[in-house]
């Protein structure tokens, strides 16, 4: 008959891991967890951050031709952004003294979580998710828009622990946001991940006029996020006459992998 | 060689610091350095290399640092890799049963194979964003790939590290003279 040996590693580890189970169902681990886990955030911070640094100047170097033609294609969107900004700031300026006039409120009435990441996640084949630094105990909940420091949107809250978030890239599939286009019609629609690269927009009724280069920014119908956060840019337009929907393909105007802080919209 | 009262600290701080770097730093990397599984090879070294109780031991604190940071469900890694340590020295145990490089190669494949098998089955269990079979998947095998050829890179840095540190793994020769 086999006989089952008090040391043998196995039982000792199943036997471990059977306890370990228990305390966390329980909920006895869960202070220890969250300690643990705020005591290495700075030290995976820090790592994240040379991490994301390596990262970043590895694919720069790669991409220096590409690089050449953006500089060459910014700096032409420079000089129209600067003739188009002098109106808008005539409009601004004109836009403040009807609303101290009407005694407007301002409709962005929201706050920001400021966090850093600290890692990333391999979520899906197409899909890495941000880890942040702040959870349910600084105000997150799953829903909420993350934003980087220009406030244009990086992705939304999907999972939350005691002192860590989660939240999935614009660009992941499966992190969907409802957006709307900033043309004459205000066109709505649905954004999501496509290949972890862009976005794509769909539900976008066939008679809506959508152009290329339009601005794609959230339309506030999610409940969680405000609406007027920048998704991206319209880069491709889908229109096939038998289809009920038109698409889009949004390019996001951010690098996500050189993010090292973003904010989360407390509504 | 470490003495037994310092030797399972030892492997605490070791599996600890693996599974902090593997989460912080290696996770965000680019995909191709972003494969290199240092949780893993470690096991296998300390498996290989030292004794099994060690390596359950670097598979429980591992597993459970990796369960606590990340977001899968708590006792995910914990099963992978306490599944992958018995596995990998039933391999050892039964069919690699001499202590050369071959040997540890071939267990790091294997335990390479077999530890994403069993991520990505806990994952289709566990998650929606993944469906269908893995194993037919182009993903699966390109990572596999790149996760085989770090290791096999690790492999051989390990070997050789570990042979100028003892002579248990150096050859020898039954010499008439």
């Amino acid at each position: 008959m086999m006989r089952i040996k008090s040391n043998n590693p196995v039982v000792v580890g199943l036997a471990v891991l059977i306890l370990l189970f228990f305390l966390h169902w329980i909920g006895l681990t869960r202070g220890l967890e969250g300690a643990l886990s705020s005591l290495i955030q700075p030290l995976s911070g820090k790592l994240y951050s040379w991490s994301s640094s390596i990262s970043s100047s590895y694919s720069d170097n790669q991409d220096i031709a590409y690089l050449q033609a953006e500089i060459a294609r910014l700096k032409g969107e420079v000089v129209d952004l600067t003739v188009a900004n002098s109106s808008f700031l005539e409009i601004a300026q004109e836009n403040n003294k009807l609303r101290k006039a009407l005694d407007f409120q301002d409709n962005k009435d929201v706050s920001a979580v400021i966090a850093s990441i600290i890692a990333k996640e391999q979520a899906g084949e197409d899909r890495r998710d941000l880890v942040i630094n702040r959870g349910s105990q600084d105000g997150l909940r799953p829903g909420l828009g993350v934003i980087n420091e220009d406030g244009m949107i990086v992705g939304k809250v999907m999972e939350v622990k005691d002192r860590t978030a989660k939240i999935c890239l614009a660009t992941s599939p499966g992190c969907r946001l409802a957006a709307a286009v900033q043309n004459q019609l205000k066109t709505q629609g649905l954004t999501d991940g496509d290949l972890g690269l862009t976005i794509k927009m769909s539900y976008i009724p066939q008679l809506e006029k959508i152009a290329q280069d339009d601005l794609v920014i959230t339309s506030g119908l999610d409940g969680d996020i405000p609406r007027g956060f920048v998704i991206g840019r319209v880069t491709q337009i889908i229109n096939e006459s038998n289809e009920v929907w038109q698409e889009a393909t949004i390019e996001p105007l951010i690098n996500f992998d050189n993010l090292t802080v973003v904010s989360a919209i407390v509504p | 060689m470490l003495n037994k009262v310092w030797q399972p600290l030892f492997f605490i701080v070791i599996a600890t610091a693996s599974a902090i770097w593997q989460w912080s730093f290696i996770y965000a990397l680019t995909d191709l350095f972003g494969q290199f599984n240092l949780v893993l090879i470690v096991l296998m070294f300390t498996l290989f290399f030292f004794d099994f109780s060690s390596a359950v031991l670097v598979a429980i604190m591992s597993g459970f640092w990796l369960d606590i940071l990340g977001f899968n469900f708590f006792g995910f890694y914990l099963i992978v890799l306490f599944v992958t340590s018995i596995f990998s020295e039933w391999l050892l145990a039964n069919w690699l049963t001499n202590r050369s490089l071959y040997s540890f190669i071939v267990l790091i494949i294997i335990s390479t194979l077999v530890y994403n098998l069993l991520v990505y089955g806990l994952q289709s269990f566990s998650s929606t964003e993944i469906s269908g079979i893995v194993i037919f998947k182009k993903h699966f095998w390109i990572s596999l790939g790149y996760q085989v050829a770090w290791s096999i890179l690790a492999a051989l840095f390990l070997f050789n590290f570990a042979s100028s540190a003892t002579r248990r793994l150096k050859p020898f020769f039954l010499s008439d003279k």
